[in-house]
């Protein structure tokens, strides 16, 4: 055999972009309580190692235990909005280290994917931002906040209705 | 070889570049002038539009084989022939990326599709059902909130289908006649010709199997806008033989990673045609390959191709009909004429085209089956000149015969076949080669006194076996033999050691045995062979 | 639960959830006792594990890309006995492949000979098996089978060596034969 044989996994750039989320999470978490923070930190870390390996694993381990830092910060009052983005930050740590890790078994880290994985970790991003203001105006702020559990049986049912669609 | 040996899929003439086949949608078609007549043409709306979109190359005098695939196969779909007109707003980022005398992206076809759920997000809902659970469990306000989070991500991934790519290629190759060795560089355009989005789109090169690249990977991933087009670049190392690029694997995505759908799309087919550096003699030195065994054609017509050649002194036995009365009227002497076609000798060069005879001497060695074609070419076209009839075969996964003959247009035809039968390829064959039957056929075509040349690099007991078979046959075997063989380490010397027993066994059998050194020219090693056989 | 009965669920507690938006107070009737909630969270923290599994029992799957940038080589003759010869490294104790490529070599060591020595095929199997057509005790011991004839410090040194002494004898054997060879055409 002859050539140049690609390397299949992601390249140093996939790990800016979930570890810049990661640390965006972890510094959201920490206005709310440091142990969370510690927690993000070591998921953002695990994630990082997923990537570089590229095992879609611990990828996934790695954004559970981040968004358990989150659930910490919830836990211990931490004002809604840092929660929100926090969570949006680590579901994009995890959704962007996971399409790297598939970029990478793919194409190599030898292709230039910095541009579509970018593009990809903003679009995630824009989705958690424009959920997490949704949610807050219209269950948190202004007249339409709503009971606890009018939210609670308004999740339940999308949250039904989107596993039900789940391909 | 004449310029017009590029193998095309199309069977069409290589398209001369420098006429250009300007893109309708180019406004400054300033490239060639019968280009620049269809301008118009591309401008006005209406069903002309629609077809100008596409066609006015072909109107041109060249062959626009460029644009003759998209049309057959888009007459389905006229929509797709309208998006390069309007092409204005995109014709600048065109201006930066596009030689000067380029087609311009074509259309592809897409040859077979699969659409495949990724699982990507499989399992996200984790995250909602969890601070679902602890929010609810615990009353916290937040975490329900966050878990609303999770829900918009649910959607964002289940809802959106992948994507179909309509996309246009174009390649261009820094040269398509490289020397063996030579890098070529590789330049692919690639336009989003549809009118979706491509979020996530997933390019890979299908490079030809026996080209290796040895720049940057031949793969991309980019996100195109419809009507947006990105270049990518790689290099291979150019490799003896013709090789064609005629197709990419694409992957594209929706935006969430949830759904793929992989095609693989049939783009323009561009050649590189890499031909070894022509010996300074083309001709190569046959003397001594063939006259010892004269063939006589015993023929008492005198038709086409008998010409009177000399006279010699009568011996016992010859024909009366070949005597020369006249001189023997004159003085009494017998006289035999000898006509032309007596002294032209028949010959068949027989080539070894099975997968075993695939070898190369170490990674960068001429293979056997080129140098092979190679010492073909040189030699029929040095037996026609000396005035044999020549014909052509080989044992191959194809039938490949051309029966003896001479003059111009055999000489033609065999160059045709040379470049472009496809049992010629640089890669061996897929499928067997039924060596025993073709061989009972090569026997029935031969005529009884032909002489054949037998082109093989001899890496197995078949190959002697052939040419034992035809020498006891009475056909003169001269076995030309491309040394693919190393001593390099103890199994290539063995082999090496094995290749040398067949052909001093074949030397032993009477057969002429021209083992041709891999470093060695042609020329040299027939003039060794040569000295030895009368030496 | 199948993807029916969820999707009818759903849109049950949907349609609900949002008339409760519009109907303030509809939801208030719900038990929002601490046991009843403590179980619903249970019951979705439940509905989380699943999914956790659900995520550890898929593979993702994508496109697998070939590795286009690879040429196809061609072989050189005698690639594969020089696999053989570096896999019997491996299977030290395998008898019927070192059987085999003894015969192998053994032919084309009786060819060499016969022509060189201008024998019959018998003589030179004789002479083989006899170790007499090569003056390298190692590679005339690969086909006899029987210790070479050196000092019992060469002997040593060969068992010392890196690679099995089969597989060296194997490769004197053929650097023998090459040598037999290159001396006919002289």
């Amino acid at each position: 055999m002859s050539g140049t044989e690609i390397t299949r996994r992601p390249g140093r750039h996939s790990l800016v972009v979930s570890g810049v989320a990661g640390a965006t999470a972890a510094v959201m978490v920490a206005a709310g309580s440091t142990t969370g923070a510690g927690v993000t930190v070591l998921g953002t870390a695990v994630v990082l190692s997923g990537v570089h390996t590229a095992r879609h694993g611990v990828v996934d381990v790695g954004g559970l235990l981040a968004f358990v830092g989150v659930v910490f910060a919830a836990l211990a009052e931490a004002p809604a909005p840092a929660v929100l983005l926090a969570t949006a930050g680590t579901v994009v740590a995890w959704d962007a280290g996971t399409n790297a890790v598939s970029l990478g078994r793919q194409l190599g880290l030898e292709a230039d994917t910095a541009r579509p994985e970018s593009l990809h970790a903003l679009a995630g991003a824009l989705v958690g931002l424009v959920t997490a203001v949704l949610g807050l105006v219209l269950f948190e702020t202004g007249p339409t906040r709503q009971p606890i559990t009018t939210v609670f049986v308004l999740l339940l049912a999308a949250t039904l209705l989107l596993v039900a669609l789940d391909r | 070889m004449t310029e017009d040996d590029t193998p095309r899929s199309d069977g069409g003439r290589s398209v001369d570049t420098t006429t250009a086949e300007a893109d309708a949608v180019e406004a400054d078609a300033a490239t060639a002038a019968a280009a620049g007549a269809d301008a118009p043409d591309a401008e006005t709306g209406g069903a002309d539009g629609v077809d100008a979109g596409v066609r006015p190359a072909e109107s041109n005098a060249t062959d626009a084989f460029a644009r003759d695939e998209p049309s057959v196969e888009e007459d389905a779909e006229p929509g797709r022939r309208e998006t390069p007109t309007p092409g204005g707003d995109s014709a600048e980022a065109r201006a930066d990326s596009e030689p000067a005398a380029s087609t311009g992206p074509v259309t592809t076809t897409v040859r077979s599709a699969t659409l495949r759920s990724t699982n990507h997000w499989v399992g996200f809902a984790t995250l909602a059902f969890l601070a679902g659970g602890l929010g609810v469990a615990l009353r916290s306000r937040s975490l329900l909130l966050a878990a609303v989070v999770g829900v918009g991500y649910l959607a964002y991934a289940n809802v959106t289908e992948a994507p179909e790519p309509r996309l246009a290629v174009e390649r261009t190759l820094s040269t398509e006649r490289p020397e063996p060795g030579d890098t070529v560089e590789v330049r692919v355009v690639v336009e989003n010709v549809g009118e979706t989005v491509l979020p996530d789109l997933r390019i890979v090169e299908q490079v030809p199997e026996a080209l290796a690249v040895t720049d940057g990977p031949a793969r991309t991933a980019t996100a195109l806008r419809p009507g947006a087009r990105m270049t990518f670049t790689y290099s291979v190392l150019a490799r003896r033989g013709a090789y064609e690029f005629d197709g990419l694997t694409v992957m594209a995505r929706n935006a969430s990673g949830s759904r793929e759908r992989e095609c693989d799309l049939s783009t323009e087919p561009i050649s590189i045609t890499c031909l070894a550096p022509i010996d300074a003699t083309a001709a190569v030195p046959l003397r001594g390959l063939t006259s010892p065994y004269t063939g006589r054609v015993s023929t008492d017509t005198s038709g086409e191709g008998t010409e009177f050649a000399s006279l010699r002194e009568y011996q016992h036995g010859d024909a009366l009909s070949r005597i020369d009365w006249n001189s023997y009227a004159r003085d009494g002497t017998l006289a035999t004429m000898e006509f032309r076609e007596e002294r032209m000798a028949t010959v068949v060069v027989v080539l070894d085209l099975r997968g075993a005879a695939y070898l190369q001497a170490g990674e960068d060695g001429l293979h056997a089956v080129d140098r092979g074609i190679d010492a073909t070419r040189r030699i029929f076209n040095s037996l026609l000149d000396t005035g044999d009839r020549v014909g052509l075969a080989a044992f191959a996964s194809e039938s490949v015969w051309l029966a003896p003959g001479a003059g111009a247009t055999h000489q033609a035809r065999a160059r045709d076949l040379l470049s472009t039968h496809p049992a010629l390829s640089p890669t061996p064959p897929d499928e067997r080669v039924y060596v025993r039957w073709q061989l009972r056929r090569l026997h029935q075509r031969l005529d009884d006194d032909a002489q054949v040349v037998f082109v093989s690099p001899v890496p197995d007991d078949t190959s002697t076996l052939v040419a034992r078979s035809l020498q006891v046959r009475g056909h003169p075997v001269t076995v030309v033999s491309p040394d693919a063989t190393l001593r390099d380490t103890p199994g290539h010397t063995l082999a090496a050691i094995e290749r040398s027993n067949r052909l001093n066994d074949l030397r032993g059998s009477g057969v002429r045995v021209v083992d041709w050194a891999g470093d060695e020219r042609l020329g040299e090693a027939l003039e060794r062979a040569r000295r030895r056989w009368s030496g | 639960m199948s993807r029916s009965v969820t999707a009818v669920l759903g849109a049950l507690l949907g349609i609900i959830g949002l008339v409760a938006i519009a109907v303030p107070g509809l939801t208030t009737p719900l038990p929002t006792g601490d046991a009843f909630v403590l179980l619903v969270g249970v019951v979705l923290v439940l509905g989380a594990v699943g999914q956790i599994q659900r995520r550890r029992t898929t593979e993702l799957r994508y496109a697998e890309t070939p590795d286009a940038e690879l040429a196809v080589d061609l072989p050189t003759p005698g690639d594969d006995l020089d696999r053989r010869l570096d896999r019997l490294r491996l299977t030290r104790f395998n008898e019927a492949q070192r059987h085999r490529l003894r015969d192998e070599l053994g032919d084309v060591a009786v060819t060499t000979i016969q022509r060189r020595e201008r024998c019959s095929p018998a003589e030179a199997t004789e002479a083989l098996e006899a170790g007499t057509w090569t003056d390298d005790p190692f590679a005339a011991a690969f086909f006899t089978g029987l210790a070479p004839d050196v000092g019992a410090s060469a002997r040593v040194r060969e068992l010392l060596h890196r690679e099995s002494p089969f597989k060296r004898r194997a490769i004197r054997a053929i650097e023998a034969i090459e040598r037999l060879q290159e001396g006919e055409d002289d």
